[in-house]
């Protein structure tokens, strides 16, 4: 087994077209990592400006009522995180920022995606992309040759005959190869860690070693794959159309049809009727049975016998922001509904192409990876609601002072720059690297099976090796 | 010639049968991928007509109501213009070209139906509720299967175009025959050509008569002429490179290898150079700035005066709080109007880069013409923006005056809004637009020449 | 190299223990019988012919011996171990010439064999062993050390000879091995493989070529549509009567195997 793993690693190793093709994706995947990390440390320098900007928008705004402030409202820029040059996953294709005002939870804004061309179709240029895409080419186009290579040339007659066990050529093949698909790749992912090390300063060893091993079982995976249909067919061609054609499905075809029918299936509602039904709802009360005046008349009852006292004039607070923190109350309620029912849409699509990953590994690597670097859907929705919970408290505090420190009927009432000082800014804390990877455990799983499936398949077929 | 002779045996041939089935088959995913995309868009599009007239019908009683003076106490009846502005604010869908399905092109990122926002606030925007997992996947629309798997079909035709022969043994006949073999494969790979194409051809034809109901011929026969162009140009390649080459597992691997560079590598590598994602924060700085300035400046007397007077009305005679407030606003939105020029600059700058450093390339070349074709393209976005700001200028220009004196609108007044103005229908592109396209195939088709007499 | 007048004669050896057995062996493809009920066996230190036209079943019985195949019937051993049971055993006792050998174009002739020898189960052939064995099988010593790509067949052949002589193999396969080798080659080889003959390796030879079964053999074994038709010994037979013998045994076959001549 040692001398086949020898002449295997040495045969792909020893060949030009390997150093070469070595070099050219060592090259991509540094030039795609210096791109990443270059926007990477200019967006985070823009996002700090952005922040600073923001609070000071916020901090020197004028005197104004509270309520009032709750409308002029801010915005809040959605963080980077520590991967996300590696795997920008669906960030680009999520806003980056959200404004928080009263009353109204409004959607991200400011895609990055409209900033780019056309070209943007066919994949965002990323370490992460070419590892997905590019390597699994070049892993099919160094190992197709394996055993149909030997089988046409006749080598293989000659190598069975020689009284070898057929487990042992089976095994030194796919540790030679998986040796030398590692010897390509691994170079790339030198360069980028060293970049990477240059500017980071500090470095999630869990999460990095989360994605080396989704990615190792997905190189294993596509090269133990690429071995078993080698050493079923007859021909060396047959055995790269077949993987080529595989390799064209899963990055490809399945993807792009498995997301417009996981659409089809739970299909988002649109803009016009998800603004008409809140709008419906905000007025009617949910389902028709709570009119807003109805709503207004009761509250006013219940704080009237709070504060045991007979009419509105009389309350020692301000009704009417006790009305608005209450509207606030029951328009976030409606809306967290809303939202929620449409999360629940997106998260039933991510559902079907977490399970059509079966059929796909890139697809389980690109879940397994976006999850790990907190680019994935999961993240975002987790991030969203980080920021409705802030834009919930901005405006209840805002409401509780007016409440507070002044009385039904009194607009004048305005606040100062220290209490705006007051209020902290949002701080948003990224979910553990456990949470992380909660939704795409299966995801790793599915890899680590696709690669025994790949190696149990050249074992099995190796009882039936014919020369 | 045995051109006959030579089609007969192509007729045989289960491989070309079984690609020209493949192509059906990406044909078939392709045109319902785009219906699907076209119904969903018609559904959402029907949905806001429908929110819209309701509301619209609900102001209309309303006002009717409040005209017969049976207002109701706690809740007024809404008459102020700002409310009979933001009620009417209508939907507009972006007019396409008719084979607007064959590609998705912008529309993937910037929202085909639109609601006109508030006409006083300047800075409104829209967007429609997208799936970001749809998007990162990538639709498969027509261009998509022309641009990216048709090259792989040519490929599956091409790669054994001498080396079958050699494999087989048939090349020494071959050679001891009257023809040269570079003529007798260069009738194969031009009888592929042309039958392959021709069945490109006829099923889009037959896809877009049963998707759309109806044949834009001149638009059909442009998108066969970009598209039997781009596939002549992976014939030329898959022909250079199989000519006299006898193995056909290395002539695979050297065709995947220059498939993935020129479809996959260099289209993103060049959009990841020319894109710039610290746009969509400069945005955020522009929208700051507005704000910064409607929060901390106030309405001299002259704006004001200004705003009167574009208004029609006589000076004074505004209500001086809104004046003072609209009058802000658009003093703001002239201060910002230089940096929101400089990006939208930017963006047109961005696609003419792609077009200079991306031209040469048949794959990028060829998806910009065909979103073109189907009146999706970047310009035809920007076209509808400017559309739609000009629609947002009349509606601001009709009600600046009531809301100036602060006038009570009536059942009357609705008739009076000004509807949407026809939109202009994106052309398409020009013949002359693909020029990149045709040079390129030539140029290939003299090295194939100059190749060919080579090996002579 | 040995001459091949040396070892021509038969070797009377009767108690000479068997190196290749065939049991009514019988192997099908679909619905076809390629091979039917053979019954064969070579004691060490003779060689046997088996002669037939193409699709004769020659091939076939080698890769039952060497257990490419499983055999629908019957049993092949190889010196008494059951191939189809105990494929990888049999094999190590065997040497397997192809009718075109490939090696490793892009190794050396002696690290093809020490390569070859490796997986053979023979751990640290050294440079020298190696040297002295392809020397034993003929290859000119300007060879040794260049590339196999560069070889001729018969070149490729002596290093598969070099490779048997390492595994100390104790019976040979041999499928159509003159084919394609020039009249000297082919006379240098017949020559090599009488000679392990004669150090006590039984062979067995698969060919169509009469000259080289009548001068290579003790018995010649003529094999027609999977049957075998006759048994001949070589002692004494003369190459018009074996060609006589042969055509009678093709004339008697249906026609759809004669078209295959």
């Amino acid at each position: 087994m040692k001398a086949i793993f020898k002449r295997e690693f040495i045969s792909l190793v020893a060949d030009g077209r390997f150093w070469i093709a070595c070099c050219l994706f060592t090259l991509l995947v540094g030039l795609s990592t210096a791109i990443s990390l270059k926007n990477d440390r200019a967006m985070e320098h823009l996002r700090g400006g952005a922040q600073h900007d923001l609070r000071h928008e916020w901090v020197s705004q004028t005197a104004k009522d509270p309520h009032s402030a709750a409308h002029f409202g801010t915005y809040q820029v959605k963080p980077g995180t520590s991967l996300s040059w590696f795997d920008p996953g669906l960030d680009p294709f999520l806003g980056t920022v959200n404004f928080l005002e009263a009353h109204v939870r409004s959607e991200f804004m400011l895609r990055p995606a409209r900033d780019s061309t056309s070209a943007r179709h066919l994949g965002y240029l990323s370490p992460a992309f070419l590892l997905q895409v590019i390597a699994p080419l070049l892993i099919i186009l160094f190992c197709f040759g394996s055993f149909a290579s030997d089988r046409e040339s006749g080598t293989l007659r000659l190598t069975l005959a020689s009284g070898v066990h057929p487990a042992a050529l089976v095994g030194g093949k796919i540790v030679g190869g998986l040796a030398a698909v590692f010897a390509l790749v691994l170079p790339s992912l030198g360069v980028s860690g060293i970049m990477m090390m240059r500017v980071s300063e500090e470095i999630d060893l869990a999460r990095l070693g989360l994605l080396l091993l989704g990615y190792g079982f997905y190189f294993a995976a596509i090269a133990s794959i690429t071995l078993w249909v080698s050493s079923r067919v007859l021909k060396s061609q047959s055995a790269l159309a077949i993987m080529i054609s595989f390799w064209i499905g899963m990055t490809f075809v399945v993807p792009r049809t498995i997301s417009d029918m996981a659409a089809a299936q739970h299909p988002l509602p649109s803009k016009a009727a998800f603004a008409q039904k809140i709008a419906e709802e905000t007025r009617q009360g949910i389902d028709g049975h709570d009119p807003q005046d109805a709503r207004r008349e009761e509250l006013l009852e219940r704080t009237l016998r709070e504060y045991g006292v007979q009419r509105i004039e009389e309350l020692p607070v301000n009704f009417d922001a006790i009305a608005l923190q209450a509207s606030e109350d029951y328009t976030s309620e409606l809306y967290q509904r809303e939202f929620d029912r449409v999360a629940d849409q997106l998260e039933a699509q991510a559902q079907i192409v977490r399970t059509t990953a079966v059929l796909a590994p890139f697809l389980a690597i690109r879940n397994w990876s976006m999850a790990v670097s907190e680019s994935d859907w999961a993240h975002h929705r987790r991030y969203a609601q980080a920021v409705e919970k802030y834009r919930q408290e901005l405006v209840r505090r805002l409401n509780t002072d007016m409440i507070q420190n002044s009385r039904t009927g009194d607009f004048g009432y305005v606040v100062q720059q220290d209490f705006w000082e007051s209020i902290p800014p949002m701080t948003y804390e990224g979910p553990s690297v456990r949470a992380s990877i909660e939704d795409v455990e299966s995801q790793l799983g599915l890899l680590a099976a696709w690669a025994l499936l790949g190696i149990v398949g050249c074992l099995r077929a190796s009882a039936r090796l014919r020369p | 010639m045995n051109v006959r002779s030579e089609l007969r045996i192509l007729m045989r041939d289960r491989q070309f049968l079984g690609i020209v089935g493949f192509l059906a088959l990406i044909l078939a995913v392709a045109f319902w991928s785009g219906h699907n995309e076209q119904s969903d868009l018609r559904r959402r599009a029907q949905v806001a007509q429908s929110v819209s007239a309701e509301q619209v019908s609900t102001l209309q009683q309303n006002l009717r109501l409040a005209d017969q003076g049976l207002g109701d106490e706690i809740r007024p009846v809404p008459t102020s213009p700002s409310v009979l502005a933001a009620t009417t604010n209508p939907y507009v869908l972006k007019q396409n070209t008719r084979l607007a399905l064959t590609a998705v092109g912008e529309a993937d990122v910037r929202p085909s139906l639109v609601r006109l926002g508030d006409p006083f606030d300047p800075t409104w925007t829209y967007d429609e509720i997208v799936s970001p997992l749809a998007l990162a996947s990538g639709r498969f629309d027509l261009a998509f299967g022309v641009v990216v798997l048709l090259p792989l079909l040519v490929i599956a035709l091409m790669f054994r175009l001498y080396s079958g022969d050699h494999e087989a043994g048939t090349r020494l006949l071959l050679e001891s025959g009257q023809h040269r073999l570079w003529k007798i494969l260069a009738i194969r790979a031009s009888l592929k050509y042309l039958l392959f194409t021709g069945s490109l051809g006829g099923m889009f034809f037959l896809g877009v008569g049963l998707t759309t109901g109806g044949i834009p011929l001149e638009e059909c026969l442009r998108w066969i002429t970009f598209c039997g162009t781009y596939i002549l140009i992976w014939f030329l390649i898959c022909f250079w490179v199989c000519l006299f080459r006898a193995a056909s597992g290395s002539n695979i691997a050297v065709l995947i290898s220059i498939w993935a560079l020129l479809v996959i590598v260099i289209p993103i590598g060049l959009n990841a150079w020319v894109s710039n994602p610290e746009e969509s924060l400069a945005k955020l700085e522009v929208a700051l700035e507005y704000r910064g300035v409607l929060e901390h400046l106030e309405a001299t007397p002259e704006m004001i005066a200004s705003l009167e007077a574009s208004a029609g009305i006589p000076p004074g005679s505004a209500e001086t709080s809104t004046a003072a407030a609209l009058a802000m606003r658009q003093f703001a939105i002239k201060q910002v109007r230089p940096q929101m020029q400089g990006l939208q600059a930017q963006a047109i700058a961005r696609e003419k880069q792609l077009q200079r450093l991306g031209g040469w390339n048949p794959a990028v070349s060829l998806n910009a013409l065909l979103a073109k074709l189907a009146g999706r393209d970047p310009e035809s976005f920007r076209r509808f923006e400017r559309y739609l700001s000009q629609e947002h200028a009349r509606r601001q220009a009709f009600f600046l005056k009531p809301r100036l004196i602060g006038a009570r609108m009536s059942e009357r007044d609705l008739a009076e809004i000004p509807r949407l103005g026809p939109q202009e229908e994106p052309s398409g592109p020009a013949w002359r637009e693909a020029w990149p396209l045709g040079l390129t195939s030539l140029i290939l088709l003299g090295i194939v020449g100059l190749g060919v007499r080579r090996q002579l | 190299m040995g001459s091949a007048t040396e070892t021509q004669g038969p070797i009377q050896s009767g108690s000479a223990p068997t190196c290749l057995r065939a049991q009514d062996l019988t192997m099908r493809h679909g619905a076809s019988t390629t091979l039917c009920t053979l019954n064969l066996e070579v004691p060490a230190g003779q060689v046997l012919s088996i002669l037939g036209p193409n699709g004769a079943g020659k091939t076939t019985t080698i890769n039952l011996f060497m257990g490419f195949f499983r055999p629908a019937s019957g049993r092949a051993e190889v010196c008494g171990i059951h191939v189809a049971e105990n494929p990888i055993e049999a094999r190590r006792l065997l040497a397997y010439i192809p009718e075109s050998v490939s090696l490793y174009g892009n190794l050396t002739g002696l690290e093809n064999l020490q390569y070859f020898a490796e997986l053979g189960g023979i751990r640290g052939l050294t440079f020298e062993a190696g040297e002295e064995l392809l020397a034993r099988a003929g290859l000119q010593e300007s060879a040794w050390h260049r590339d196999c790509s560069t070889y001729s067949k018969g070149m490729r052949q002596k290093v598969c000879v070099a490779l048997a002589l390492a595994k100390d193999a104790r019976a040979m396969l041999l499928d159509e091995p003159t084919s394609g080798l020039d009249p000297f080659a082919a006379r240098e080889f017949s020559g090599l493989v009488n000679e392990l003959a004669s150090q006590g390796v039984g062979a067995l030879v698969a060919t169509h070529d009469l000259l080289l079964a009548r001068e290579i053999s003790h018995r010649i074994l003529i094999l027609v549509g999977g049957e075998v038709k006759e048994t001949l010994p070589t002692d004494g037979l003369e190459l018009g009567e074996l060609e006589k013998v042969y055509l009678e045994a093709l004339a008697a076959a249906p026609d759809s195997e004669r078209d295959q001549l």
